[in-house]
């Protein structure tokens, strides 16, 4: 049974797929599965490993197509974009948090906040006050200058939640943003960026397989038998 | 018996699933690798060739005739008379030793089919080699008890014919000469026609090198209507006599102008002028074969630090260390072996071209060479292949036992894109070098057996520089990752790139150190072209004031003997239009057992118009008419340590002639030295009177080419040439001269590019998932494009800045010890900055180009997905 | 008119010769401007030992046999120097000198034969002087240490294989053969040569092998002839054969052969007494009978290489030798020269086989015509 929402409101939200589809091979990950995240809402994936959570949030994102079916990503259809101009939808309406942060090591914490919004082409003299603030919301103000060897699991995590947000994207997809975490500092990672998502007014899909996790979402979706439905 | 039988299971176990499977899937990195070590072990292989092939080339002609000779004679002033050759014949009458007496000189095609004019011909006594001949087949018949079919027929039908030529089938094919035809040639200043009569009838299958001719001597000495001289005697000693025994006799009644060899001897003398170019040919290719070991090093480098996981995790489960590094030891070994295995066979094809390359080097400067070629020997192969392994599995050891070292926890905590070597590794190299440096500036050069100076001490003080600079700036590598914020505000991609030197790992740097080598000793070479070509353009300013040049069409090159006669000389000058004159007299001479120069000058006329460039002039210019009296150039000099004030003793076939130094002149055009007399002493002693040269001063210069037409129509066995034309020509073979060394800057230089373009391969496949990271928050292809320039395009920008840094320091180490300890010159120093920037931009250019490249492969690559 | 014409060129050619050393001074020379032999007690010595030039054709010609003490080696030695002139090609009034050689060597042991031939132009690898015995070729020569007692010495060697270093001794004065050392071999007014000999030498010396060397003795035969065309048109070759016998004699007999197959007039057997005195035996009082043929398997010449001598003496008493040779092949191939012939050691027998001497026999033209080369 798919979620299907109003067709009323769907021009708002920033996240719509309607009967997207993706095989591998022989292998079919998901059928016709359609899906809308309204603005600022948290929903969390479900799904067994090997289901297809994380493809399933690689199609959203635009970095692999989809067989069948249409993304809208803020109203405009992404799924059959021109690669360029997919890349400049995504990195002004999408933040990710990946498992293992994925910061570049060269680059200190602030500058890896930085790099959202260069790429987005936010004037110099606003950047420094938008990535302080962050840094400040996060905690982590005072490991500015630091390298990413140099920070703990947690930091890092911090800093890719800073990153994901700084450009105020319409939706931060996450995926599995405390896999890689104590449970503690996941706890953590998880209020701070269900925090932020909600402060920027960002909405959230995040993948997880701890339905613990999922619980501090608005919404559980479970991705099985390729079909998504709605838990609860 | 049990452990070493279970390790050998281990060992082959291993091998199969950690090293060939990685083989396997990464074989395109490895066979990249194996090329490039390939292309510098075939380089190092066809250098090797070309040099041996120049070698062999010195007076190989006649051994393909009568094979090798034993002892040569040769005369250390002019030739030998026929009254030498008799007296020889008489002091060996009771030996067994046969005598063949060569003459050797340029001839010119009169109408060539072909590029080909310059021709070699070869005067034999062919009945000296008729009777030679006899005894080899009859000997040979014996020995197989067979009665074999005889040359000696076919030979007795063309060999007397009075004016016949042999020459190989191809040299006649490029041609078109038929059997029979009569071919008109130019020796000194006349025109002849001889008559080809085939292949040379007693070498059987073996024909003669291509571009020689054979003829009788006595028979052209003839038609030449010139008396007959030799240029050397070759003395081939039979089984019955010692050869010990033959130098006996000869040193106990030679005359005092005979200079006699073994063939060791001879062929070393022969080394001995081509040892400067060979070795500064060998120390180029020595480079190649360097930079090739820096990529290795890298290469294997970057698989030790990518793969330490796997055998982090091989030392966790307690696998002895010892095979760990035995297993990455037969990495390097298998890149050595494929490696060196394709460079015998690069080597070898190249070897043809490199060989040609030389040849024309030493064609022009040294003697005529034979362009056949030389092969390498197996033994030698072997052994180049052997050092090819060497070096490769010297370039992985280090990495291997470097990794072998770390604990396995540490391994695996270890982010894969840290450097194994630390700081302190690099200063050490810079304070020995440093070290090594000064001592190789107090060292003074040795002496060789050819009166070069060998510059040890330059040698040393070149490797030291590379060293520092290297070391140097592969620890400021960091600084220029400092620079990201400033570059980041030009493109955003300079700051994913260039940041990625904040951190340098080993690829980075040794990527840096190869850059900077090459770009290093191509600025210096460079410099030191630029400078000779200055100082030679100066030179010849000075020496080349005459209207006209004239001289024989057989003239083709520094080393060549054709003369004109004094009569051609007279029917030129008496030509109104002539306001002036001079004559230019030489030919080589033996001064303490090497080649040099005597020159015969028109000391008036050098006065007059200042030719003479001096280092040391003569405290009274006229004494430079005093008979008893010589100037000699630097490198004579250098390499005979004599200056002004002292003597040297000249044995003339009739008598010995002992001259004073009074002057030092620069001489450019010939590394053996000369030494200049009066030409009127010239005459007297060589009775020689050929004519090698002749300037023209005319009245009115709107006259030149008018009369060099006439004298061209008039005689056209003479070459008339313009001072314009002259110098053109001079700095045209100048850069033939250096058309090898331009060949193997290249190669260095493409080696080097290769060398980056496989530090970022390695690097972004190594970031492959950072990359995929980046492309997911939105950054572009094009952008990851420019980041991978900008990182390579960076270290390229730096080392072209070290290397040029480099450059000049090797430039005058080059200039002011190397050259001036081996030749003897001085050199101007010259900076030719337009060159110098046209390397660096290339080197950023080409390198920017190849890192677009590897990131568009990389960028086309699935993105991974972390489930 | 003819008469001064003759006298005038005759003048000039004897300017142009004496200019090359012409010796014996000779007023007679033939079409092509050689000089002829001319009777009368011309020859002069050591001079005449020397080259002459001017004549066409000239060679010093040594044979012999030779031992080692033990007789572990014996060997049968031919070495002949030859020179021949032929005209300039520029210079039609000038001659070229070439110089040609042979040596040969029997080994009686092995039975086989061994040679070499050269062809040198006269220059710094092979002359002869004028005016004393100095011949060489290459590192061949031939030539006589003193004038007074005629010693001479020479050195060959073969292939490079085997040298001989020989000292040589007259044991009997040397011969003139014919009037006055002028031989005439046919009947033609060209067809003679001055001959000189000497029949009976000692020669010693030394002779190696490889690496090793034997001292050797024996004795040889000596022959010196120079003419210019000394074949009559209707000869092609002769036979030739000189002997050493043991009771202190010598026998020297050549047949001119003539086109018919018959023997010419001039031919003659001489012999040489033990005093040193000769006796002339003409060709109608002897015969060269040969005995046995060997047919050369290159040349396809068929030589008579066993033959028999018969004469009668001047007592009117018939005596004959049995000459026979030690090996069959002892043809000289000249495969540089073209020049082929046989020239082989050889045993002298009398009837009854009782061994008398030895000697060398030479056999020419039995391959091609020497009509034209001497």
């Amino acid at each position: 049974m798919n979620d299907r929402p109003p067709k009323d409101i769907t021009s708002n939200c920033p996240l719509v797929c309607s009967n997207i589809s993706k095989s591998y091979g022989q292998r079919t990950l998901f059928r016709d599965l359609s899906l809308e995240i309204k603005p600022g809402e948290a929903v969390a994936l479900l799904g067994a490993s090997g289901s297809g959570k994380s493809t399933l949030l690689h199609c959203l994102n635009g970095i692999e197509p989809v067989d069948e079916g249409e993304i809208l990503l803020d109203g405009i259809r992404i799924s059959h974009m021109a690669p360029s101009e997919l890349d400049n939808q995504r990195k002004s309406k999408i933040g990710t948090v990946f498992q293992f942060f994925h910061l570049l090591p060269t680059l200190t914490a602030f500058e890896n906040i930085e790099l959202s919004l260069q790429l987005t082409g936010v004037p110099q003299n606003q950047i420094a006050p938008r990535v302080e603030h962050l840094m400040k919301r996060l905690g982590i103000a005072e490991r500015s200058n630091a390298f990413p060897r140099d920070l703990s699991g947690g930091e890092k995590q911090r800093v890719a939640i800073a990153r994901a947000v700084a450009h105020q994207p319409k939706i931060i997809l996450a995926d599995e943003p405390t896999g890689n975490l104590d449970s503690e500092s996941g706890k953590t990672a998880l209020n701070l960026l269900k925090a932020v998502c909600s402060e920027e007014n960002a909405a959230l899909l995040m993948v997880t397989h701890s339905e613990h996790d999922a619980s501090v979402c608005d919404r559980q979706l479970v991705l099985e038998q390729e079909k998504i439905r709605t838990l609860g | 018996m049990e452990i070493g039988k279970s390790n050998l299971n281990l060992i082959a176990k291993l091998a199969s699933r950690l090293m060939l499977r990685h083989w396997c899937r990464n074989w395109l990195k490895l066979l990249a690798t194996c090329l490039v070590v390939s292309l510098a072990a075939g380089l190092y292989i066809a250098i090797d060739i070309a040099n041996k092939a120049t070698v062999s080339s010195f007076e190989s002609f006649t051994d393909q005739i009568t094979g090798s000779s034993d002892i040569t004679l040769t005369s250390s002033s002019g030739n030998l008379s026929l009254q030498d050759i008799a007296s020889v014949r008489k002091i060996l009458i009771n030996s067994e030793t046969e005598l063949f007496p060569v003459f050797e000189s340029n001839i010119q095609v009169a109408s060539p089919n072909t590029g080909v004019e310059q021709l070699l011909v070869i005067g034999l006594d062919f009945y000296a080699l008729l009777n030679h001949v006899g005894r080899s087949e009859t000997k040979e018949a014996s020995s197989k008890n067979d009665d074999l079919t005889s040359s000696i027929p076919v030979f007795r039908e063309t060999m007397d014919t009075r004016n016949g030529f042999y020459c190989d089938a191809s040299t006649a094919a490029s041609n078109d000469w038929q059997i029979g035809q009569e071919i008109a040639f130019i020796v000194n200043s006349q025109k002849l026609d001889l008559k080809y009569l085939g292949s040379f009838p007693t070498n059987g299958e073996k024909d003669l090198s291509s571009r020689v001719i054979v003829v009788d001597a006595r028979k052209f000495a003839n038609i030449l209507d010139q008396d007959l001289t030799y240029d050397r005697l070759e003395l081939l000693v039979s089984d019955l006599d010692s050869e010990h025994q033959i130098l006996d006799i000869l040193s106990e009644n030679k005359a005092k102008h005979w200079i006699v060899e073994t063939q060791r001897q001879r062929k070393s003398t022969g080394e001995s002028m081509t040892q400067a170019l060979r070795m500064n040919l060998r120390a180029l290719s020595t480079l190649s074969l360097i930079v090739a070991a820096f990529l290795v090093f890298q290469a294997l480098d970057s698989s030790v630090v990518k793969r330490h996981k796997e055998f982090a995790i091989l030392h966790s489960l307690g696998s002895p260390r010892w095979i760990s590094k035995l297993l990455w030891l037969s990495e390097s070994l298998l890149i050595g072996i494929i490696g060196g295995g394709l460079g015998i066979i690069l080597g070898n094809l190249l070897g043809r071209l490199s060989t040609g390359m030389v040849s024309q080097t030493v064609d022009t400067l040294y003697y005529f060479s034979n362009n056949s070629g030389a092969t390498i020997s197996k033994s030698d192969l072997f052994s180049t292949w052997g050092i090819v392994i060497a070096v490769c599995s010297l370039a992985g050891w280090f990495p291997a036992k470097l990794a072998s070292k770390m604990p396995p926890a540490q391994l695996i905590r270890q982010d894969s894109k840290q450097s194994n070597y630390k700081s302190h590794h690099y200063w050490f190299i810079a304070a020995t070098s440093l070290a090594l440096s000064i001592v190789g500036y107090l060292l003074p050069p040795l002496k060789s057996s050819s009166g070069h100076s060998i510059p040890v001490g330059g040698y040393l003080l070149v490797i030291a520089l590379i060293g520092f600079f290297v070391s140097i700036a592969v620890l400021c590598l960091g600084y220029l990752g400092s620079s990201t914020p400033f570059l980041s505000r030009f493109d955003l991609a300079a700051k994913l790139g260039v940041s990625q030197l904040r951190n340098p790992v080993t690829r980075h740097r040794l990527a840096l150190g190869g850059v900077t080598v090459a770009v290093g000793m191509t600025a210096a070479m460079i410099i030191l072209i630029a400078s000779f070509e200055m100082t030679v353009k100066n030179w010849i300013g000075n020496i080349l004031q005459a209207d006209l040049y004239i001289r024989s069409k057989a003239s083709g090159s520094l080393h060549s003997d054709a003369r004109m006669s004094a009569k051609t000389v007279q029917g030129i000058l008496y030509d109104q239009r002539i306001s002036n004159s001079s004559t230019i007299y030489s030919g080589r001479i033996r001064y303490d057992g090497l080649y040099t120069t005597l020159t015969g000058y028109d000391f008036k006329y050098a006065s007059d118009y200042n030719t003479l460039s001096w280092f040391k002039a003569p405290m009274s210019p006229t004494s430079l008419f005093t008979p008893g009296y010589a100037v000699i150039s630097e490198s004579f000099q250098e390499r005979f340590s004599k200056s002004v004030g002292d003597f040297v003793r000249l044995e003339f076939p009739d008598q010995t002639a002992e001259f004073q130094i009074i002057g030092v002149y620069a001489d450019y055009g010939n590394e053996q030295g000369s030494i200049g007399i009066s030409q009127e002493s010239y005459k007297k002693y060589t009775a020689d009177n050929g004519i090698r040269g002749l300037a023209l001063h005319l009245n009115d210069s709107s006259q030149i080419e008018h009369l060099a037409t006439e004298l061209e129509e008039k005689f056209p066995s003479l070459s008339v040439v313009t001072n314009k034309w002259l110098r053109e020509e001079t700095l045209r073979i100048f850069n033939s001269v250096f058309s090898v060394t331009y060949a193997l800057k290249a190669a260095g230089l493409f080696i080097s590019v290769a060398g980056l373009g496989s530090m970022v391969f390695s690097l972004l496949l190594e970031r492959f998932k950072q990359v995929g990271a980046l492309r997911m928050i939105g950054v572009s292809g094009n952008m990851i494009r420019r980041a991978a320039i900008w990182e390579s395009a960076a270290i390229a920008a730096f080392g072209s800045l070290a290397g040029i840094l480099l450059g000049q320091m090797l430039g005058l180490v080059l200039i002011y010890i190397i050259n001036k300890q081996s030749f003897g010159w001085t050199l101007q120093f010259t900076q030719p900055i337009t060159q110098l920037i046209i390397l660096c931009a290339g080197i950023i250019l080409s390198t920017a180009l190849v890192a677009y490249v590897v990131a568009n492969r990389i960028l086309k690559q699935p993105i991974e997905r972390e489930e | 008119m003819n008469y001064l014409f003759t006298l005038i060129f005759s003048l000039l050619l004897l300017q142009s010769i004496t200019a090359q050393g012409a010796s014996p001074v000779t007023s007679l020379f033939d079409s092509e401007g050689f000089a002829l032999p001319e009777s009368g007690d011309l020859l002069q010595f050591p001079h005449d030992h020397g080259s002459h030039p001017a004549f066409k054709s000239e060679w010093w010609y040594l044979t012999g046999h030779c031992k080692t003490p033990d007789e572990q080696q014996t060997f049968g030695f031919q070495l002949t120097f030859f020179r021949a002139a032929q005209k300039n090609e520029d210079n039609p009034t000038s001659f070229d000198q070439f110089h040609m050689a042979h040596a040969a060597l029997f080994d009686k042991k092995t039975k086989k034969f061994h040679h070499e031939e050269r062809l040198n132009p006269e220059g710094w690898n092979a002359g002869a002087k004028i005016g004393e015995l100095d011949v060489f070729n290459e590192n061949w020569f031939l030539k006589m240490a003193d004038d007074t007692s005629e010693k001479m010495s020479c050195r060959f060697s073969i292939n490079s294989d085997r040298v001989f270093q020989l000292d040589l001794t007259p044991l009997k004065r040397k011969n003139l053969f014919g009037d006055n050392g002028v031989s005439r071999k046919g009947d033609e007014p060209h067809s003679k040569s001055y001959y000189i000999n000497y029949s009976r030498l000692q020669a010693s010396g030394d002779f190696q092998i490889g690496d090793k060397k034997y001292q050797v003795d024996g004795l040889a035969w000596m022959d010196h002839e120079f003419s210019s065309s000394q074949l009559s048109s209707n000869q092609i070759g002769w036979n030739w054969t000189s002997l050493i016998l043991n009771d202190g004699t010598e026998i020297m007999a050549y047949v001119m052969r003539r086109d018919d197959g018959k023997k010419d007039k001039h031919s003659v057997l001489t012999l040489i007494k033990a005093d040193g005195s000769m006796e002339k035996i003409p060709s109608e009082q002897f015969d060269w009978v040969p005995t046995r043929f060997w047919k050369s398997p290159r040349s396809k010449g068929t030589y008579p290489v066993d033959h028999k001598l018969e004469w009668t003496d001047s007592n009117g008493k018939n005596q004959s030798i049995r000459v026979k040779a030690l090996g069959d092949d002892q043809e000289l191939d000249g495969k540089l020269s073209g020049f082929v012939y046989w020239e082989g050691a050889c045993y002298a027998y009398d009837e009854k086989g009782t061994r008398l001497g030895q000697g060398y026999t030479e056999l020419t033209g039995y391959n091609s015509s020497l009509q034209g080369r001497f």
